[in-house]
């Protein structure tokens, strides 16, 4: 008898040890890079007026190397310019939505330099160009294409990344599928011909719009898509032809959709939502030459889970982390409930995660934080 | 026979006097924050603060404009007790009827999703149910004004 109870104590013992083991290797496989929070913590400042949550949010360097990071409130229509390295609040651009010099409300924006910066507002799907002052220098309508196509209101984002691309005096702006599957507008600002470009979303869905979003970043060459369900990203230069490259997270293994009979309620919506894993966020690290593509795993809900909060804050999320001939080379796990998947930004120093999620002990509503994460080679 | 016919009256009157999972919801969500709809006709507007800017921008302006009116509930619902503020000033906060809902208790019993809902509510009972439009926004605002 005591030969059997030392055997089964013998077993647990090692499938616990062994448990353990594989527990602690999925996160540490044999990749070339990992990113690491580095310790370095920064916060800038809010008013009353203003909430520790941005959609659009993007750092830009000027020509003697400050780095700023320009910041949305939609609350107030004003896009606030911090000193990454002081912290501090250096300039603001106030918008009127009525009357002359008025842009109406803002959406998102893209700073070329700080005299440059493009605006996107719904007024009519326009896209003005203002300076330092907010003084519209150009406005632009998209509306249709030059051969009459029905173009979607483009928002340039950041929360689900997809800015507005500036490049040889042509604006490429994203295009949620909904009148067609085309996901690009180019936009020539030199001769004002408005293009819908070729390539198309891989997973078109006419019957439920909301699965057709998609993020985007530029590199300098190529344009990379990042679509919610799908593994691969899609690499185009021209908008013709495309190719695909596996950027999944290890945490991710097939992405099962919901199906409904009926329109989902509210409650159905959030729960397929909070429990189905999607592909967000690809963003280019020009510093280092790497991308990072954030990958949302799904939780299972439990009674006790606050639902508004995980559909808004999400619980805990990875960054896949590609080479720059997109080859998976690492990907960071975040812990729970520490780190905001909406807010970060590429700087010199590395990657700035926002650690502005509701459920952090350090969370304060009037300070927009953030926690740099350094890129290691092994 | 007698008795079944008792049990057949009695189940009828459960039946119709249970409330419905979204009368209890309400019920709750004004509990939570010790407010009593104890008038026999009052309107419940949920504004989901983080929902669709443009959708509740209509709401949030009657609201303001209507926050004395005695049987008008407002419940503002978001997370953020700051967007709260923001949106709705002091004036607002101290009127009785005006609900900070920081927890989120509307959203989580789903009585709203991301535009404005309202419920015309008679004695407990929910009369009537609305989602309020950029269409419908005018004519919804004036029944509530007209629920007495």
């Amino acid at each position: 008898m005591r030969i059997l109870q030392f055997s089964f104590f013998t077993i647990f013992f090692l499938l616990f040890v062994i448990g353990c083991y594989i527990n602690q290797s999925s996160n540490d496989e044999s990749y070339q890079c990992i990113l690491q929070p580095s310790g370095k913590k920064i916060g800038f400042n809010i008013d009353s007026n203003t909430i520790a949550e941005s959609r659009s949010l993007f750092s830009f360097a000027t020509t003697g190397d400050t780095q700023y990071l320009a910041y949305l409130n939609e609350y107030t229509n004003t896009i606030l310019f911090y000193n990454v390295k002081t912290q501090m609040l250096e300039h603001r651009i106030e918008f009127t939505k009525e009357g002359p010099n008025s842009t109406g409300r803002i959406f998102g924006f893209r700073v070329l330099n700080k005299d440059s910066i493009f605006v996107s507002t719904f007024n009519g799907n326009t896209i003005y160009l203002v300076n330092s002052k907010g003084k519209i220098l150009r406005n632009i309508s998209y509306k249709k294409s030059s051969k009459n196509e029905p173009l979607v209101f483009s928002e340039s984002w950041s929360f689900f990344y997809s800015p507005m691309i500036y490049k040889d005096k042509k604006l490429y702006l994203t295009q949620t599928p909904i009148f067609s599957d085309k996901i690009c507008a180019e936009i020539d600002l030199s001769t004002d011909s408005i293009k819908l470009l070729p390539m198309y979303h891989p997973d078109f869905n006419k019957l439920d719009l909301e699965k057709n979003i998609f993020c985007r970043d530029f590199d300098g060459v190529n344009f990379l898509y990042s679509f919610l369900y799908k593994p691969n990203i899609y690499i185009t230069q021209d908008h013709i032809t495309f190719y695909e490259k596996l950027a999944s997270s290890k945490l991710i293994n097939k992405i099962t959709l919901k199906t409904f009979q009926n329109r989902p309620s509210f409650e159905e919506g959030t729960k397929a939502f909070i429990e189905t894993p999607h592909y967000r966020s690809i963003v280019y690290d020009p510093y280092r030459s790497v991308y990072y593509r954030f990958a949302y795993p799904g939780v299972e809900i439990s009674k006790k889970d606050n639902l508004k909060i995980l559909a808004k804050y999400f619980k805990n999320f990875s960054i896949i982390i590609l080479d720059k001939d997109f080859i998976k080379i690492g990907e960071y796990f975040t812990p729970d409930n520490i780190y905001n998947i909406k807010m970060f930004f590429i700087s010199k120093e590395g990657l700035y995660l926002s650690s502005n999620h509701i459920l952090n002990p350090d969370y304060d509503e009037n300070k927009v934080s953030f926690e740099l994460f350094k890129l290691i080679k092994k | 026979m007698k008795i079944r016919h008792i049990i057949i009256v009695v189940s009828l009157f459960l039946v119709f006097a249970c409330k419905t999972r979204e009368e209890r919801s309400i019920d709750k969500l004004l509990n939570i924050y010790g407010k009593n709809a104890s008038k026999s006709k009052s309107i419940i507007m949920i504004i989901p603060l983080d929902g669709c800017g443009s959708c509740i921008a209509s709401s949030i302006s009657f609201a303001k404009e209507y926050s004395k009116k005695e049987n008008l509930y407002v419940v503002a619902s978001t997370i953020e007790k700051k967007k709260i503020h923001m949106i709705f000033k002091d004036r607002d906060f101290n009127n009785s009827n005006f609900i900070a809902d920081s927890k989120c208790i509307s959203e989580e019993h789903y009585l709203v999703g991301t535009t404005t809902i309202i419920f015309f509510i008679d004695r407990g009972r929910i009369m009537r149910k609305v989602t309020v439009t950029d269409e419908n926004n005018t004519s919804v605002f004036e029944d509530i004004l007209k629920w007495n």
